[in-house]
């Protein structure tokens, strides 16, 4: 399965979690993901989220000049995004349950009786 | 980070700037700050760094901020009001042209199409003709070949041939508008190539060259031209051109002698070589009498002294006389402003 699609829905939550521990800047947080097995992230998909859990008011954001290199734009994590989080990590508790019940291969019988009784 | 890295991390920036190029500029501000550093901190980090399409960059960028794509953009910057113009003006000529009368006056002009072509055909003929320096209005085998060859383009790119791909249709509608833009270059081409050979005309009336004319004014054949300097002075052996440079001949057939006043003969200069003394005023007049069998005077022949009718000619500023030889005569000096005592 392609799992770019899949990133897609999740990659709120996703970046919310990198950043929860260390504030990071925009290729800090790919690098983060990715060594977390998320091999597939874009980097531009990343920034794109970054920015747009800012303005949404999750993450706060400074910049920091490094030498003699263009300056970088790091984000931090607020009470806001921590609500966030912990709200997403639920959902994807439960979805993940949901899912995992739906393709394990010991409860197929049972999809199987509810579909026998209609 | 190497600096080698900084260019291609540069220009790849730039290009995704301006792949965003449609949105509010401190919006691109906060997409892109710190890009720099991120490509080049990537591009340190891979062996060959390739950022990919800066497009797809962009609209992964737009779409992950939740950013509306690009041509879904109503309102933006100021190249995005243009583009939003141009929109605009695109589905309301679309809206325009679904009126019945608007449709039916535009099945009109598309039947009037292949007079375009022909049109076209004409305007391509007129650049070709004046860039190559034809003259575009005379009948000759290159014209003619020109003429067929650019009414067979334009009528052929008219019906969609020799047009396969998308990028030559492109060509096709840029070279229409550039066209319609040169209809005047082209009208005024034409137009100076046709008064020129009116000018043609009028001087193969005057000019000798290729008609059974000599010089010829208001009707009536000129058979001698008298010259005067400012002083009033009759002038001899003037050399006269017409406007192409040719010379001004009295008579159609420079070779032969012509019989002006019987036993007349008006004679070439001999200062010219060959005969072609014609142009030289004024001309000699010899008695038939000395001339040989070929028509040329013969060495003992002398030249009588030709003078014109009312041969008096007054100076340059002196009043005019009643009866004015010569439109310069007319010209009179402009009165001095000297002081009254």
């Amino acid at each position: 399965m392609d799992s770019t699609q899949l990133l897609k829905g999740v990659l709120d939550v996703a970046v919310l979690a990198a950043i929860q521990d260390a504030d990071g800047y925009g290729y800090d947080v790919v690098r983060r993901l990715r060594a977390a097995g998320l091999d597939d992230v874009g980097d531009a998909s990343v920034y794109g989220t970054l920015r747009r859990l800012y303005s949404s008011g999750a993450l706060t954001s400074y910049v920091v000049p490094s030498d003699g290199g263009p300056h970088r734009k790091y984000y931090g994590i607020n009470s806001q995004g921590r609500a966030m989080l912990a709200d997403q990590r639920e959902s994807w508790a439960a979805f993940a349950a949901t899912m995992n019940g739906l393709l394990d291969p010991s409860t197929a019988p049972k999809l199987r009786k509810i579909g026998e009784q209609r | 980070m190497t600096t080698t890295t900084l260019h291609p991390v540069d220009d790849f920036a730039r290009a995704v700037r301006a792949a965003l190029s449609d949105l509010p500029a401190d919006e691109v501000e906060d997409l892109t700050d710190g890009l720099e550093a991120d490509l080049a901190e990537r591009a340190s980090d891979e062996e060959s760094p390739d950022f990919g399409d800066p497009v797809v960059y962009a609209n992964d960028l737009r779409s992950a901020a939740g950013l509306p794509p690009r041509s879904a953009r109503r309102t933006g910057s100021s190249s995005g009001v243009f583009v939003d113009a141009w929109h605009q003006l695109v589905a309301g000529l679309r809206e325009l042209s679904a009126h019945p009368l608007i449709a039916r006056l535009a099945t009109f002009f598309v039947a009037l199409r292949p007079l375009w072509w022909l049109f076209r055909g004409w305007v391509l003929y007129g650049i070709l003709a004046w860039l190559f320096d034809v003259p575009s209005l005379r009948l000759t085998p290159l014209t003619f070949c020109l003429g067929l060859g650019t009414l067979i383009v334009s009528v052929q790119f008219g019906r969609g041939k020799w047009q396969p791909r998308a990028w030559m249709r492109n060509t096709l509608l840029a070279v229409n508008i550039v066209l319609v833009f040169c209809v005047p270059l082209a009208l005024l081409a034409t137009s100076a190539a046709f008064w020129a050979t009116g000018d043609a005309y009028a001087s193969s009336q005057a000019v000798p060259s290729d008609s059974q004319n000599g010089l010829q004014y208001n009707g009536h054949d000129v058979t001698n031209i008298f010259a005067y300097d400012a002083d009033g002075k009759p002038l001899t052996d003037v050399q006269l051109f017409d406007q192409h440079g040719k010379p001004l001949d009295t008579v159609a057939q420079p070779s032969s002698t012509v019989v002006t006043d019987y036993p007349y003969y008006n004679v070439p200069n001999k200062l010219v070589a060959g005969r072609l003394g014609w142009n030289v005023y004024p001309l000699l007049r010899v008695s038939g009498r000395d001339l040989d069998s070929s028509g040329l005077p013969i060495a003992s022949a002398i030249p009588l002294t030709v003078k014109p009718k009312n041969a008096t000619v007054p100076p340059l500023g002196s009043p005019a006389p009643s009866i004015t030889p010569s439109p310069t005569a007319t010209r009179t000096a402009p009165p001095t402003n000297s002081p009254a005592p």
